[in-house]
């Protein structure tokens, strides 16, 4: 998929927002992004998609039901144990 | 334990459509046809959580106008499944898998009121994983291989673009209605939320490469997938709940802090 294309793909995620009313990140900024992430072969963006495939080797695909992850929303998580003793 | 999902009703009004059949090589139909069973399950299973959500918005006294649209979704969702299994049928192949027989139900947050407990569970779902979903649609509608899966790829689309803004609608609505102490409930949840969806998603960077054909039939292309959740999470989702009042771009710095130690 070319940054173009994933341009657009983020791009009508964020139009769903838009409509809803909620600001938006810069789309100009966004391209930049993009286009410096399809340099470095996309999914070595610093910030989070390696961190989080080294998650996936450790932990597997928790969540998905032993399938790559689509469409269809998983169930939403239960508040985490540290998060209530926070608030307690 | 599973069980045996058969979705083989839809043979007796499959439309013909041309899913890319006669292009693809054996190997690349394997794949094409493995990730659309696979959606075919995930998307069946999905409707469950917007049937769990229906019971959270009458008790959170959502109007009866939203508990409809959910309850609708909860249809939708079984639809993109019998549309996944129409893909399976003109690719010669059964639309039949097994699915887990049993799944995990929405967060019941036994811990907050009834609209706090609605309003983190509708951000995980619409603010989150259906936007999400509308930018990886999207993505693949953009290089479908014929105009056929376009189609297909099209009607999900725009019934995920109606989930996702349930998620916005309902936050804007909440930014509005409920008071700091329940806002801040919700933001509590935020660290939660991401956590589950970097652990959802972050399979998709381990899937093996395959041939763009096969990409442009359905076949997942998981690092380009990777890379469009990680734009959408951090330029809309995070913005968009920031825009809101709720402190985004701390809770996603917790959830990568959390779940950092695990990794290593």
């Amino acid at each position: 998929m070319s940054g173009d294309e994933r341009i657009r793909a983020v791009r009508a995620a964020a139009k769903v927002a838009c409509v809803a009313g909620v600001a938006l990140a810069a789309l100009g900024a966004l391209r930049a992004e993009a286009a410096a992430a399809e340099r470095e072969e996309a999914a070595t963006r610093e910030s989070g998609a390696s961190r989080s495939e080294a998650l996936f080797r450790v932990d597997g695909n928790q969540g998905c039901i032993g399938r790559p992850p689509t469409w269809g929303p998983p169930a939403p998580p239960p508040l985490a144990q540290c998060d209530r003793e926070v608030a307690s | 334990m599973t069980v045996e999902l058969d979705f083989s009703h839809v043979r007796r009004r499959a439309r013909s459509l041309d899913v890319g059949r006669a292009v693809l090589e054996d190997h690349e139909r394997a794949l094409v046809i493995e990730s659309w069973r696979g959606r075919m399950v995930m998307e069946y299973s999905s409707a469950r959580v917007f049937g769990d959500l229906v019971g959270q918005a009458m008790r959170a006294g959502i109007s009866p106008r939203v508990v409809a649209d959910i309850a609708r979704m909860a249809s939708e969702e079984i639809e993109h499944g019998e549309l996944c299994a129409e893909v399976l049928v003109n690719l010669d192949a059964d639309p039949v898998a097994s699915a887990p027989e049993l799944l995990p139900p929405a967060a019941p947050h036994d811990d907050a009121s009834p609209k706090v407990a609605f309003l983190r569970n509708v951000l995980s779902i619409g603010c989150a994983s259906e936007t999400v979903a509308v930018a990886l649609v999207e993505g693949e509608r953009a290089i479908a291989l014929t105009p056929d899966l376009e189609r297909v790829l099209t009607r999900i689309l725009k019934d995920e673009i109606g989930h996702a803004r349930l998620g916005w609608s309902s936050l804007r609505r909440a930014a509005a209605d409920l008071g700091r102490a329940e806002l801040d409930e919700v933001e509590r949840y935020l660290p939660s939320l991401f956590e589950h969806q970097i652990r959802h998603y972050g399979p998709l960077a381990a899937l093996p490469r395959t041939t763009e054909r096969a990409r442009r039939a359905g076949a997942p292309d998981g690092r380009a997938q990777h890379a469009i959740f990680w734009e959408t999470l951090e330029t809309v989702i995070v913005p968009g709940l920031e825009g809101a009042g709720l402190a985004a771009t701390r809770a996603l710095e917790r959830a990568l802090e959390r779940a950092l130690p695990r990794a290593s």
